[in-house]
């Protein structure tokens, strides 16, 4: 079984870097990209140590230098084959992809607004509570998309999930390239600044995790 | 790398996103195996426990009014 960290626009020099239960991580070219894997008797045990093992390689193989895709935790293949198959059938998508994260980390930024009842809590009357939570929804939904569209303009491309709701104002990933890191941040504590009543919880680099395309894309 | 061996908000914080990151982030491609994750269930309880950890971090903010910058966990 062939286990899979990584997707690479070219080679990289890597020092021996310990994989899944200690396994060795080598890269291998397939249809012209470089994937980084490890190979496996059995179905490697996905544990929390696991979860951190293929963060760290993942880390390693961003630092680098080449255009990297990290993989979600659990890909893997039954075979060299197989795997060289599945990179073929999305090889232009991959490739895409690869070009888009070229020189960028990817940042994350989650905004938590004050308790959402606090504020309907003086209305009286069911018409004029509903009426209440209606404003009120409508000015997170505009914060939210201001504060987006303010740190959007410093980056490449960005996600936003839509599960935010109750404190969750924005969930948010922004892929920034390494020289507009500062920017970015910059642009953060000015937000923070000209909203105090907001937690602005900002976490990065990352490897561009949230810009890597997931099955679901597929054709 | 644990929480226990980097105390600390701002790195149980990055250790949250970093798992939420690898777990539900990330290329996958049509035509593999996706091997079973035993642990999912904790980075929804993990996740939770971000949320609630908020709180602190405003008490943190409000402390000395300067903006908190976190740094990510599992680099260098």
């Amino acid at each position: 079984m062939i286990y899979l960290y990584a997707i690479l626009d070219e080679p990289v020099h890597l020092p021996p870097l310990p994989g899944l239960e200690d396994a060795t991580v080598e890269t291998r070219e397939a249809d012209g990209l470089t994937v980084a894997v490890s190979e496996h008797q059995a179905q490697p045990d996905l544990s929390n140590d696991a979860v951190l093992r293929h963060a760290q390689v993942v880390e390693a193989l961003s630092q680098a230098g080449a255009a990297i895709l990290p993989a979600r935790l659990g890909v893997a293949f039954a075979d060299e084959a197989a795997l060289r198959d599945a990179v073929a059938a999305r090889q232009a998508e991959l490739s895409a992809a690869l070009e888009r994260v070229r020189g960028c980390a990817e940042i994350g930024l989650r905004v938590l607004s004050p308790e959402a009842r606090e504020q309907a809590k003086g209305a009286v009357g069911g018409g004029e509570y509903m009426r209440a939570r209606l404003r009120q929804a409508t000015h997170r939904e505009r914060l939210a998309e201001a504060l987006h569209d303010a740190l959007r303009t410093h980056a490449r491309d960005s996600t936003q999930r839509a599960h935010a709701g109750g404190r969750l104002l924005l969930d948010a990933a922004y892929l920034v390239p390494h020289a507009g890191v500062d920017a970015f941040a910059r642009e953060v504590r000015k937000l923070e600044q000209s909203h105090p009543e907001l937690a602005l919880v900002c976490t990065g680099p990352w490897p561009p995790y949230s810009f890597a395309p997931a099955a679901e894309a597929a054709p | 790398m644990t929480p226990e061996e980097q105390p600390g908000l701002a790195h149980e914080v990055a250790l949250l996103e970093l798992v939420d990151r690898v777990l539900n982030k990330g290329v996958v491609l049509t035509g593999d195996i996706t091997l079973s994750v035993a642990g999912v269930d904790l980075v929804y309880v993990g996740l939770r426990v971000l949320l609630a950890s908020v709180s602190t971090l405003e008490q943190l903010q409000d402390g000395d009014g300067a903006p908190r910058q976190l740094e990510s966990a599992g680099r260098r």
